[in-house]
């Protein structure tokens, strides 16, 4: 995986780690909450980036399988008692075999096709959230979801379920690090790089764009699936094409072809709301003018900000080019 | 000529009337040809003869519109790209296609594809084998990066390189597949004399390594060195396909370059 990636790793870790002593102080005690939504939103916008960045492929119904899993969890397990780790899994199958439905046609087109079909899916899907009351109580949603628990450890506060949820979107990090300095990886980065040389290798590339579609569907399902139960209530406006739009946005702010990115994207796009609170009814327009500010001077996203502020600094600087 | 051992076709590649349109133009038309296995063939002919079109059809970018392809004994006519490469086939472009971004290695390494397995959910997780595997490609990648003496250049990025080296780059990475037949496509295209003459021993070191070889180039001087049967196309046609010293002076060969000197290499 890299030195430099175990370094963050490592970085990341201790630093989540400490998060929570933020919360010891006043004024602060909801940071720990807000961090825990920031990590069910990283696991969806790390598994996007990998779709954005390496297959070059646009998703529009993320929002869909994270509600999928949403759903399916608290069904299974608030109306008809299952247990939740069998509920999750159910979740991951059916959102892993819907991507194949519709990632099997679109991603053997050239094209955004996927997009498209992603957007229809998206909104399907949101009807019948919204529409099949018997089952999913309608736009009241509904509640109860019981806790997770593990060998009888329940994850019952607000603490444990934020180590739980960045214990497991840490070991999605690394599972996709892993990933990506693999053959896969690297036959992933070369669709990017030449298709035809890439199948001329013998890269079957619609093969491994549906394979990292998948793997985005089931990681923002089982996101969805650790929110209903950390929420324990569940209702369709979570999961709308609103929130699919705003995960490809971290993702573009954060910086495409880039998993840190991604996380570092899904932070702050959670986080501005509640820094811009002070403006009232004009943080709307601030947080207008910070995307548009990052979109026009950071274009490959907020991860490349040393590296341009590096290239300022030596232009301006006597001497010019070193 | 080297012979093809027992159970195996002498004739690597069997063409067998093989045509393709675009719109109203024959690109390739009724095309017969055989390329034996284990040795180096030329294909030539004026600039629109269909050279590149019958790379594209053998390669499978294009969809054949009639005839056959039969590769080491078995059709490939229809299959997709990466179905042939996987069949044997490994090859150039005429235009440099590198994996820019990716390091020089890392390009090598995207050529041992076929010959790894290890999958999406083993490599993610880090089952075992999986580090065994990913040595395994590296020190064969490495293998060929030393075979074109780039060995040096391993962890500079692809894009960065000059002409030459990348048209060497993409041999190497071709060669990594470790094909039966590979096709170079203008591998001379845009070298100078000094790095067409490593060309041609590279092509020939290559051979002598048990690959069979199918070339397009302009540059007779390499052809007529290091070909052992040169074909020659003509709108989409085969005017020729002998040994070189019989191409060069046949009259109908002559005529098609209309007073182009091809023969005085």
């Amino acid at each position: 995986m890299g030195r430099r990636n175990l370094i963050g790793l490592s970085a990341l870790a201790l630093f989540l780690l400490l998060f929570p002593l933020i919360g010891k102080v006043p004024g602060f005690s909801h940071y720990v909450a807000i961090m825990t939504v920031v990590g069910l939103t990283a696991m969806i916008t790390m598994g996007l980036s990998l779709l954005m960045g390496y297959a070059g492929q646009i998703s529009l119904g993320h929002a869909a399988f994270y509600g999928l899993g949403a759903y399916a969890s608290g069904i299974l397990t608030a109306k008809y008692g299952m247990n939740p780790w069998p509920a999750l899994l159910t979740g991951v199958v059916l959102s892993a075999v819907l991507a194949v439905v519709i990632g099997s046609p679109s991603l053997k087109l050239r094209g955004h096709y996927l997009a498209m079909a992603t957007l229809a899916f998206g909104e399907i899907v949101y009807i019948i959230f919204n529409s099949w009351g018997s089952l999913t109580s309608g736009p009241d949603g509904f509640g109860d979801i019981p806790r997770l628990s593990v060998f009888g450890f329940a994850f019952d506060t607000a603490l444990r379920n934020y180590y739980l949820v960045w214990g497991v979107a840490l070991l999605m990090l690394v599972f996709l690090l892993n990933l990506i300095h693999s053959r896969v990886g690297r036959a992933l980065r070369s669709i990017h790089g030449s298709e035809a040389a890439a199948m001329a290798m013998g890269v079957n590339t619609a093969w491994y764009k549906i394979q990292v579609f998948i793997i985005s569907a089931v990681m923002a399902s089982i996101a969805g699936s650790l929110y209903a139960h950390y929420v324990r209530f569940i209702n369709p406006p979570v999961f709308s094409l609103t929130f699919s739009i705003k995960l490809l946005m971290m993702v573009v702010i954060g910086g495409m072809t880039n998993v840190w990115g991604a996380i570092l994207g899904a932070a702050l796009i959670t986080f501005l709301p509640e820094w811009l609170i002070f403006l009232q009814d004009f943080d709307i327009l601030a947080y207008g003018l910070i995307l548009l500010l990052i979109a026009m001077f950071l274009p490959k996203g907020l991860l490349s900000l040393p590296a341009v502020a590096r290239e300022q600094v030596r232009r301006r600087s006597p001497g010019g080019a070193r | 000529m080297i012979q093809g051992q027992p159970g195996q076709p002498d004739n690597l590649l069997e063409v067998a009337s093989l045509s393709k349109a675009f719109g109203g133009l024959l690109a390739v038309f009724d095309l017969d040809f055989t390329v034996p296995r284990g040795i180096i063939k030329a294909i030539i002919g004026p600039n629109g003869a269909g050279k590149t079109t019958l790379f594209n059809l053998i390669a499978g970018i294009y969809p054949v519109d009639e005839g056959r392809i039969v590769f080491d004994g078995r059709s490939i006519t229809g299959l997709r790209p990466h179905q042939i490469a996987r069949r044997g086939i490994a090859r150039t472009f005429q235009t440099v296609e590198l994996f820019r971004e990716m390091t020089v290695l890392e390009n090598v390494m995207v050529g041992r594809h076929i010959r790894s397995r290890k999958g999406a959910v083993s490599l993610g997780l880090k089952l075992p084998g999986t580090r065994r595997e990913e040595a395994a490609i590296k020190e064969k990648a490495r293998y060929f990066l030393d075979f074109i003496g780039m060995g040096r250049k391993a962890d500079e990025e692809a894009g960065s390189l000059p002409l030459g080296e990348q048209k060497r780059l993409e041999f190497a990475r071709a060669l990594a597949a470790e094909p039966k037949l590979l096709l170079l496509d203008e591998p001379a295209a845009g070298l100078n004399e000094t790095e067409t003459e490593n060309a041609a021993r590279l092509i020939s070191k290559a051979r002598e390594s048990g690959v069979t070889i199918l070339l397009v180039e302009h540059d007779m001087n390499l052809v007529m060195q290091i070909s052992e049967q040169v074909m020659v196309l003509n709108y989409g046609r085969k005017i020729a396909d002998d040994r070189p010293e019989k191409v060069r002076n046949d009259p109908e060969v002559v005529n098609a370059y209309l007073g182009v000197d091809i023969g005085d290499a």
